[in-house]
């Protein structure tokens, strides 16, 4: 059995932990349900050893762990999935594992690696790259895929996944959750921390809620209706409704992609790609990680040039007011170790506007870090906060925040929803919409079938750097499964 | 006059590399250690002193190797517990060095100006190889410390690329928190790489007094700390590269005292520079970063 008692946890200020008692059973998969900011990834952490708890202790079978020792969680059969993966990114997939418990034993051989990686995969249904690959030009989905073979290379007591569902294609969640039952059949604990309440009904035989650094609720049936676990969740706040969504935009085109292609090492990329945005719409772009996405917003924000075709503008749009949101957000859209007003004035056309000739206007920028903390309901204690000390939906909220600030006409969002609570997705689609309501042309690009059939006008499906428009009568979850996979492509 | 070049190329390699092989290791692991020229300076210094005091070349050597540890343990205390800036610690260390054995120098053995001159560390002819026209000289006929250095590249090569410890040390400069939830133990790593850099810098100091000069003058060492910085980014981050690039500057100071032996128009001081002028192409064109650790130079201390 696996008990922390009394756990808290203080970073600065913030009470991450206050008094958390938690526990999970050998051979029960137990979710850790929270919402954004709650604490779950500090108490996964003070578990796995990662983070020292200012007091508390954690016991795995009744034997106390030496707090904040990786290395003695580890012995003792403890191994974590990080919600942002913990990797080796200029390493090759094999030298990752080989830095986890794959080929521990007699001479270092990473062949001998690749090999016992290979036997533990395709037992598991998991595919690897290919000899050799570097960690950083694989997908974000592939990557996590590796540090989940990883940590089971340790054949870990207790596995703590930390979100692992929201980087995984919805066609590789059936494979997960077999592997999550063999994993409990064998005896083991798993503790599955998720924001996401169907997810820890389905699967979990237990729940635990945390809510502000507390548990809310101990070990509770996975049998509580939905509603319940939410009131939990959020406190006396129930989950936001959808807003009016405007389908069917105004008609006035903003953005016309004209037969775009990207060829690189003479593969096609983008293939042909023709799609025409207007104001007043959410178009949705439905489609596997990894089938050109990453490269058409990179063309979209011109960090890229394209092989062919052209991106054009109407006549009434600027480049300056297209606001690309990417989605690898720690990577590509903020600077970590930046303050929040720091990182709004990363954008150009809001770092034009708080210029006086060479001079940056420091106080206006802070005022409107302070602002977009209020309307984007921030959770930081001032502008001054770094955006590393920003939970994941925060720091989301600040780049959509970025982009809403510049008053775009166009904005592109790439899987802006990925890893984000009830509350976070809330307010973000809201902010989405009420762009798009307010004339605003929104490019959602994203796998999450439920976020794009509730927010789209129209809705396309983009397999192999094709894309392809849906008929109403395809816009359902299976049938936009087939299509996602290329069923037409 | 070619074999006079080749000979002194490879001796004028020598020291660069050596420091140049422990400041790779620094790096992978993650660190920057700007204070390797503190480190030669008082290997140096301190080879001197106990093989001219205590009358023996293997007491000298024993004596750089051991102050060059003693530095690069205070950089290791600075950056790797108290995680200090390593630029500011690297740069107080040079510092330090620079005014200590000047201070010792003139304390032990008098301001007079006088030379205190110790006997050269003796060559080791390879055998037949050594009779080899015109390479035989200038390659197979030196010291062990030259022999020891350049076979230390592919032993580090080995040790970083192929073996389960030079992974790990990769890794504590890659992402030492990833590593760190590994359980991996990021600092003593570093501080394992740090005590290595550190004997193989001073034993870098002491070729320069028992095996160079023969004897001691203030800032011995004349940049060549800084240059094997610039070494480890010219190679690109490789043992080969490494010795690619020592030879390469190896060759310009060799190349600096043949034009002053030849006796050309130039003035002498135009070659003097050359070395550094070398250095500054380097770092301003080469830059580095593509093949520079992810993690170099970042304070890292666990939460
Ligand atoms: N390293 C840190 N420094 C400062 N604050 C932190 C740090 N880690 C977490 N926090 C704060 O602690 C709280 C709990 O965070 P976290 O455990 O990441 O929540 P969750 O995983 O449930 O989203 C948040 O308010 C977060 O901002
Ligand atoms: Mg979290």
């Amino acid at each position: 059995m696996l008990a922390a008692r009394a756990i808290t946890r203080r970073f600065g200020r913030t009470l991450a932990l206050d008094g958390v008692d938690f526990e999970a059973h050998a051979g029960e998969i137990h979710a850790l349900l929270g919402e954004n900011g709650a604490g779950k990834t500090t108490l996964m952490n003070v578990i796995a050893g990662a983070t020292r708890p200012n007091s508390g202790e954690v016991t795995l079978d009744g034997a106390a762990l030496n707090a904040g020792s990786p290395q003695e969680a580890l012995k003792a059969g403890i191994a974590a999935v990080h919600q942002s993966p913990m990797l080796f990114e200029r390493m090759s997939w094999e030298e990752n594992l080989a830095l986890g418990g794959f080929g521990r034993r007699g001479r270092y051989d990473l062949r001998a690696v690749a090999a016992e990686a290979a036997a533990l995969a395709s037992q598991l249904g998991l595919k690897l790259p290919p000899p050799r690959a570097i960690l950083e030009q694989r997908s974000v989905s592939e990557r996590v895929r590796l540090e989940l073979l990883r940590a089971l290379s340790f054949e870990p007591l207790v596995l703590i996944l930390d979100e692992p569902t929201s980087v995984l294609a919805p066609s590789e969640l059936a494979g997960f959750l077999e592997l999550l039952e063999r994993l409990r059949a064998e005896g083991r604990i798993v503790v599955w921390i998720t924001h996401k309440l169907a997810e820890a009904r389905a699967a979990a035989d237990r729940i635990t809620v945390l809510r502000q650094g507390r548990v809310v609720a101990r070990a509770i049936s996975p049998e509580t209706p939905e509603r319940e676990l939410a009131q939990l969740m959020l406190g006396e706040l129930a989950p936001p409704d959808a807003a009016a969504i405007p389908k069917g935009g105004s008609g006035q085109s903003v953005l016309l992609l004209d037969n775009l292609l990207l060829i690189e090492d003479g593969r096609s990329i983008i293939d042909g790609l023709t799609l025409e945005l207007s104001g007043g719409e959410i178009t949705g772009l439905a489609g596997v990680d990894g089938n050109g996405q990453t490269e058409l917003v990179e063309l979209l924000a011109r960090v890229r040039t394209p092989s062919g075709g052209s991106i054009r503008l109407s006549a009434r749009t600027e480049a300056a007011e297209i606001a690309v949101i990417p989605q690898d957000r720690d990577h590509d859209g903020l600077v970590l170790d930046m303050t929040l007003w720091e990182n709004l004035l990363l954008e150009p056309g809001l770092r034009e506007r708080f210029t006086n000739g060479s001079w940056l206007d420091v106080a206006k920028a802070r005022a409107l870090g302070a602002d977009v903390i209020a309307r984007y309901k921030i959770r930081a204690a001032s502008p001054d906060a770094l955006a590393a000390e920003l939970s994941g939906g925060n720091r989301q909220r600040l780049e959509v925040a970025r982009a809403m600030s510049l008053k775009p006409k166009v904005i592109i969002a790439h899987n802006i929803c990925r890893g984000l609570d009830l509350a976070a997705t809330a307010d973000v689609h809201r902010a989405l919409v009420d762009f798009a309501a307010a004339g605003g042309a929104v490019l959602l690009i994203s796998s999450d079938l439920d976020e794009l059939l509730a927010l789209c006008g129209r809705l396309f499906v983009i397999s192999r750097g094709k894309i392809r428009e849906t008929e109403p009568a395809e816009r359902t979850p299976e049938r936009l499964g087939l299509l996602m996979a290329g069923a037409w492509s | 006059m070619l074999e006079a070049f080749l000979t002194s190329t490879m001796t004028m390699a020598t020291p660069i590399l050596l420091a140049a092989l422990g400041e790779l290791m620094v790096e992978e692991s993650g660190l920057i250690n700007i204070g390797i020229e503190g480190a030669m300076l008082s290997g140096a210094f301190f080879a001197l002193a106990a093989a001219y005091f205590g009358g023996s070349t293997v007491l000298g050597l024993a004596a750089g190797i051991g102050s060059g540890i003693a530095i690069n343990a205070i950089f290791a205390l600075m950056v790797v517990n108290l995680a200090v800036n390593q630029v500011v610690a690297g740069t107080a260390l040079d510092i330090l060095a620079l005014g200590l054995t000047g201070v010792f120098y003139r304390k032990f053995f008098g301001v007079t100006g006088s030379s205190f001159m110790v006997k050269s560390m003796a060559r080791l002819p390879l055998g037949p190889l050594a009779n080899i026209p015109l390479l035989g000289r200038a390659f197979f006929d030196h010291n062990a410390l030259v022999y020891f250095s350049f076979a230390l590249v592919p032993v580090v090569a080995y040790m970083l690329r192929r073996t389960r410890y030079g992974l790990r040390l990769r890794a504590a400069g890659e992402r030492p928190d990833a590593a760190d939830a590994l359980g991996l133990d990021v600092y003593r790593l570093r501080w394992q790489a740090l005590i290595v850099s550190g004997a193989l810098t001073g034993l870098a100091g002491a070729f320069l007094t028992l095996a160079y000069a023969n004897t001691f003058v203030e800032n011995i060492s004349a940049g060549r700390g800084f240059v094997a910085l610039s070494v480890v980014i010219l190679g690109r981050w490789s043992s080969w590269g490494l010795a690619a690039a020592s030879i390469l500057f190896g060759a310009a100071m060799a190349l600096q005292f043949a034009m002053q032996a030849l006796g050309t128009a130039i003035p002498y001081q135009l070659f003097l520079a050359l070395p550094y002028a070398l250095t500054v192409i380097v770092l301003a064109t080469v830059g580095g970063q593509v093949a520079a650790p992810s993690a170099l130079g970042e304070p890292y201390s666990r939460s």
